[in-house]
């Protein structure tokens, strides 16, 4: 990484000028980049920590819920994949009818997982 | 030696040429089956792309919930579809959309296709650009609802530069754009062009807290042929 002034500048006005590009997508509420990092890590790079992330996704949840927010579309179940994952199977069914409790609109996905779980 | 680095946004509606510029979007289609529920498949993307396509897909959720919709959650839809058998996004693609309602139990699906993603390596220039086009299909009929584009391109060259300092800048932008993130940070702005364009953008959804009152204005105002479309000037009086 580039340590001197006018070179260390430029990487900053870089990225200032990447985050303007890019819009302000967070505002007040459930933080998305938590959940959007472990989607990328999942399908991107193939090589993400599933205990790790559902920890860090778990504690979001919670956090948001601390403020009055419940979590959007998609990210119940999303942390009962990486329960799933990690063996969890327990947890994994809990948060898959979190998430159909939440949304109805997910019941046939959410029971086609359920069914899938091990009894 | 300066840095500038210049985002351009391409808008939907320029993209498309400008005859379609300041024609109003056609939601008749869209209208009648406004969907709950979408599934988002994992991006198609131009072979060859500098970048992985799937690092889209972490980008896509977030402005389609705040449109008003379910959206399923797409890194246990791209495993299930794993589990019936696809290999990668385009054989998901070739999914009968009825047989995606049924494994999926969703009202629609939205297709992306990358037509840009990632950096291009121009002489005394780098630019990162991301560019999708997308397609709203009604999962029980396969018809289409809606299409959109929108992209976006950063670009280093700023002109007041002389080659020494133009080559730096590119090598900082190597450094600084070899990382997905900054991709998906630009796809984050392509998204909201593309979708929540006011006019041509994705219709308000069941979940949106004003999705009555909104299809409401959208429907009046459809049904009055002689109102101004969009960009255009008031008739005189």
């Amino acid at each position: 990484m580039p340590r001197e002034g006018p070179v260390r500048s430029a990487a900053l006005l870089a990225a200032a000028l990447g985050l303007l590009a890019a819009g302000c997508a967070s505002g007040p509420g459930f933080r998305w980049d938590v959940y959007e990092e472990s989607v990328y890590r999942a399908c991107a790079t193939r090589d993400d920590d599933p205990a790790e992330q559902a920890r860090l996704l778990a504690a979001e949840l919670e956090r948001a819920a601390g403020e009055g927010f419940a979590a959007p579309p998609g990210v119940r179940a999303h942390l009962g994949w990486l329960h799933l994952r990690t063996g969890n199977e327990a947890e994994a069914r809990r948060w898959f009818l979190e998430e159909k409790a939440a949304y109805p609109e997910s019941a046939v996905f959410m029971e086609r997982r359920i069914e899938r779980l091990p009894r | 030696m300066r840095a500038s680095a210049l985002a351009i946004a391409l808008l939907p509606a320029a993209a498309a040429g400008a005859a379609c510029a300041n024609r109003p979007y056609d939601y008749s289609e869209y209208l009648v089956h406004v969907p709950r529920s979408i599934l988002v498949l994992p991006p198609l993307g131009d072979t060859p792309l500098p970048g992985d396509p799937y690092a889209y897909l972490s980008t896509v959720t977030e402005p389609i919930v705040e449109r008003g919709y379910y959206v399923l959650p797409v890194a246990l839809v791209d495993a299930a579809l794993r589990e019936e058998g696809c290999r990668d996004p385009g054989e998901m693609r070739r999914v009968e959309p009825a047989r995606l309602r049924e494994l999926f139990g969703c009202d629609a699906i939205l297709y992306v296709d990358l037509l840009a993603w990632g950096r291009m390596y121009q002489v005394l220039d780098t630019r990162a650009e991301v560019y999708l086009d997308a397609r709203l299909v009604d999962a029980a009929t396969g018809g289409m609802l809606w299409e959109g584009h929108g992209g976006i391109v950063e670009s280093t060259c700023g002109g007041h530069q002389n080659g020494f300092g133009a080559l730096l800048t590119a090598a900082l932008a190597e450094l600084f754009w070899t990382r997905d993130g900054h991709l998906r940070g630009l796809a984050s702005t392509a998204n909201r062009l593309a979708f929540l364009d006011p006019d041509r953008g994705l219709l308000p959804g069941p979940l949106h807290p004003d999705f009555e009152r909104e299809l409401a204005r959208i429907r009046e105002r459809r049904s009055e042929p002689d109102a101004p479309a969009a960009g255009e000037d008031e008739p005189p009086p």
